[in-house]
């Protein structure tokens, strides 16, 4: 059963019972006072009775000396008998007379005290007795009438009770649906959402309605369908990526092996000459060295994403100094040179693997720069914490490439990559070695101008200096 | 004999696959961007275009549709193995997709397949006295028509083919038999004794130790 169903029963049979009872009580109460009001008409009839038949009884007995009084009593009856007032009248524990029905059971008005009365049913009709001692002789007189008018009273207000029932109780049931599907509308909104969102809409949320609980419950099941949502697309976008570098890295093994199977298979089958086939060895040879660039690259990456590592002070001087020293061939061989600022002196982390992610940076810069070009390396306090700064004026990335570049096997100009020696994976080491010492790595840069590649330390403890 | 446009970055692969098809006799041009080929099909008369897709400059589906509107077929030679890039590449006009790594065989059977397909294919072969004709599937020794069985001229043409590339008997059975055929390798040899008799081709068809034959021009 529906929540609003069952709230709809219960509310209508608790108001209903309170309601039966109250109309009862007031009811019966007004009943009681009727009932009243004829006890003590009747009351005053049987006085005026009783006077009557007393004094004319009295009369007879002082003229005739006779006490037979039956004939009296039934000539005097015959009067009353005419308005539907019947008479009975005992001498001791003996009728004398009686025009009212005869019945048996308890009878109380006969006990003697006076204007007792009762109500008695018979025969459907609703009958007042009234009994008490004669003044005249200890007879005892009881006077019996129907109650008509008490009774179709009764059954008046037993039926305008029921009418009253149903009229309310279809009031208040309409009126208890009305409100209940208003007041549920929220929940039904919700389920709505929650069903939505079971079934794989990520994207619905629940509309929140008024400020009550129902509007609490919409806004806290909305915070969770983001978090759920936040997550999915966390895990998507991990499958994703990993999609995409299961992909290039498919395409970056094919090529070699494709080089190598054709010119294995060609010096075995074909018919070749000398000069074929020395080139046929040196590309085979050439696409085994890339593929051992390749897996060296590979195991590199794959080593870092398992890493965890204990951030230490490095001095910043020295490393800069390091990386220039590592690539001074590569520099020589250009006619570049390397300036070096210092304005921050140490930050935390790794020292072998911020070394191997500079030396990556400035061979990318002395890459893109032609002959006799210049690299600075600068460090300093940014407003989050160090910053250091690869900053080169080479061939610069154009833009729609940038937000690519540290993707895995992401390169610009893949026919002049390939000439360099490079396979993409570079920046993306770095991206990995920045990740563990919490930096952020920003590309910034103009074609044919300039690159810079800022790393942002951010890490707690970079902080505390 | 047909001249081929090979368009691929990568120089390595563009060589080998220039070497395979000089083996087999065809003229070719190397490209290695996307950006010269439509000049290139102006300068010259191209039979056939090999075409990878993932190539600096305009990319190969970028340009297949202005090659196949001048009337060069196009074959789709890439590293991209998915089966939506396949339906793509020959949607949009490729008349076959092959993907790397490669077998120079299978290569070499298909860049036939198109040519023929386009009537760009030399029907006739000659070598010493024998003449094969290749549409007709008639070959004449000294003038003289011989008799020839739909099997042994199977075999003929795929070696004619292959000129100066050596075929394994597993190779020549998958290509002339079919996958399904659960005979020995020995009917391979039987047919090749059968064929060097008959064209005078003793010492054109080159027996490769242990491995199958060869077709020496």
């Amino acid at each position: 059963m529906k929540f609003w169903q069952k709230t709809y029963l219960s509310v209508l049979i608790v108001f209903l019972i309170a309601f039966d009872l109250g109309a009862y009580a007031l009811l019966k109460k007004s009943y009681q006072l009727n009932e009243q009001l004829d006890i003590s008409r009747g009351v005053s009839v049987y006085g005026s009775i009783e006077n009557s038949l007393s004094y004319i009884l009295g009369v007879y007995k002082e003229s005739t000396g006779s006490t037979n009084y039956e004939t009296v009593i039934a000539s005097f009856a015959e009067n009353y008998y005419k308005e539907d007032i019947l008479l009975e009248v005992y001498q001791a524990d003996q009728l004398i007379f009686s025009n009212a029905y005869q019945f048996t059971g308890d009878r109380a008005e006969l006990r003697g005290d006076p204007y007792h009365s009762v109500y008695r049913k018979m025969n459907d009709e609703l009958w007042l007795f009234i009994g008490g001692k004669m003044e005249f002789q200890g007879l005892r007189l009881v006077m019996s009438r129907k109650s008509e008018y008490l009774q179709d009273y009764h059954v008046t207000l037993r039926q305008y009770f029921i009418k009253l029932s149903i009229v309310i109780s279809l009031i208040l049931s309409a009126a208890l649906i009305f409100l209940l599907i208003q007041l549920t509308a929220p929940i039904r909104r919700l389920n709505k959402g929650v069903k939505a969102i079971a079934a794989g809409a990520y994207d619905q949320r629940v509309k929140v309605g008024a400020n009550d609980e129902f509007g609490e419950l919409a806004q806290d099941f909305n915070r969770m369908a983001d978090a759920v949502s936040n997550h999915i697309d966390t895990i998507n976008k991990a499958s994703e990526d990993k999609e995409i570098f299961i992909n290039n890295l498919t395409h970056e093994l094919k090529t070699p092996i494709t080089a190598i199977k054709g010119y294995s298979e060609f010096l075995n089958h074909a018919n070749h000459n000398e000069e074929e086939r020395k080139m046929a060895v040196q590309y085979i040879y050439e696409h085994i060295a890339r593929l051992d660039v390749l897996s060296g690259k590979l195991m590199q990456l794959l080593y870092l994403k398992s890493e965890e590592i204990a951030l230490k002070p490095v001095d910043i001087e020295k490393l800069f100094s390091y990386v220039a020293n590592m690539e001074r061939h590569h520099l020589e061989a250009k006619q570049m040179t390397i300036i070096r600022e210092c304005l921050a002196d140490e930050v935390y982390g790794d020292q072998e693997l911020l070394q191997s992610m500079f030396i990556n940076f400035v061979e990318n810069s002395i890459k893109a720069s032609s002959s006799g070009g210049m690299i600075k390396l600068r460090s300093y306090h940014g407003h989050e914490g160090v910053v250091l700064e690869v900053l080169d004026n080479g061939r610069g990335i154009p833009e729609k490439d940038i937000a690519k570049i540290t993707e895995a096997f992401y390169v610009v100009d893949r026919s002049r990559s390939k000439e360099l020696g490079g396979i993409g994976l570079g920046l993306s080491i770095c991206n990995q070695i920045a990740q563990l010492h919490h930096a952020n790595i920003q590309i910034d840069s103009k074609e044919n101008e300039y690159t810079r590649v800022s790393v942002y330390f951010t890490t707690p403890l970079q902080l505390e200096d | 004999m047909a001249k081929i446009l090979i368009v691929d970055d990568e120089k390595a692969i563009n060589d080998l696959i220039a070497l395979n098809i000089k083996m087999v006799g065809h003229e070719y041009v190397q490209l290695y961007s996307g950006d010269q080929v439509l000049n290139t099909l102006n300068e010259m008369r191209i039979d056939l275009v090999i075409l990878d897709v993932m190539l600096p400059g305009r990319d190969g589906f970028e340009i297949v549709q202005d090659i196949v509107k001048r009337g060069v077929p196009v074959i789709f030679l890439t590293a991209r193995n998915t089966v939506s890039d396949k339906v793509h590449g020959l949607e949009i006009g490729a008349e076959d997709y092959i993907v790397k790594p490669f077998e120079a065989v299978e290569l070499i059977a298909r860049i036939h397949v198109v040519l023929r397909r386009n009537q760009k294919a030399a029907n006739e072969f000659r070598l010493d006295d024998t003449i094969v004709d290749l549409e007709k599937h008639i070959v004449t020794v000294h003038g003289q028509e011989i008799e020839i069985t739909n099997k042994e001229f199977q075999l003929l043409d795929l070696l004619v083919q292959n000129k100066n590339i050596a075929l394994s008997r597993e190779k020549i059975i998958e290509q002339t038999w079919g996958f399904d055929f659960y005979g020995e390798t020995r009917t391979v040899d039987v047919h090749i004794q059968k064929l060097r008799k008959k064209l005078n081709w003793e010492n054109r068809i080159k027996t490769v130790y242990k491995y199958g034959y060869r077709l020496e021009v």
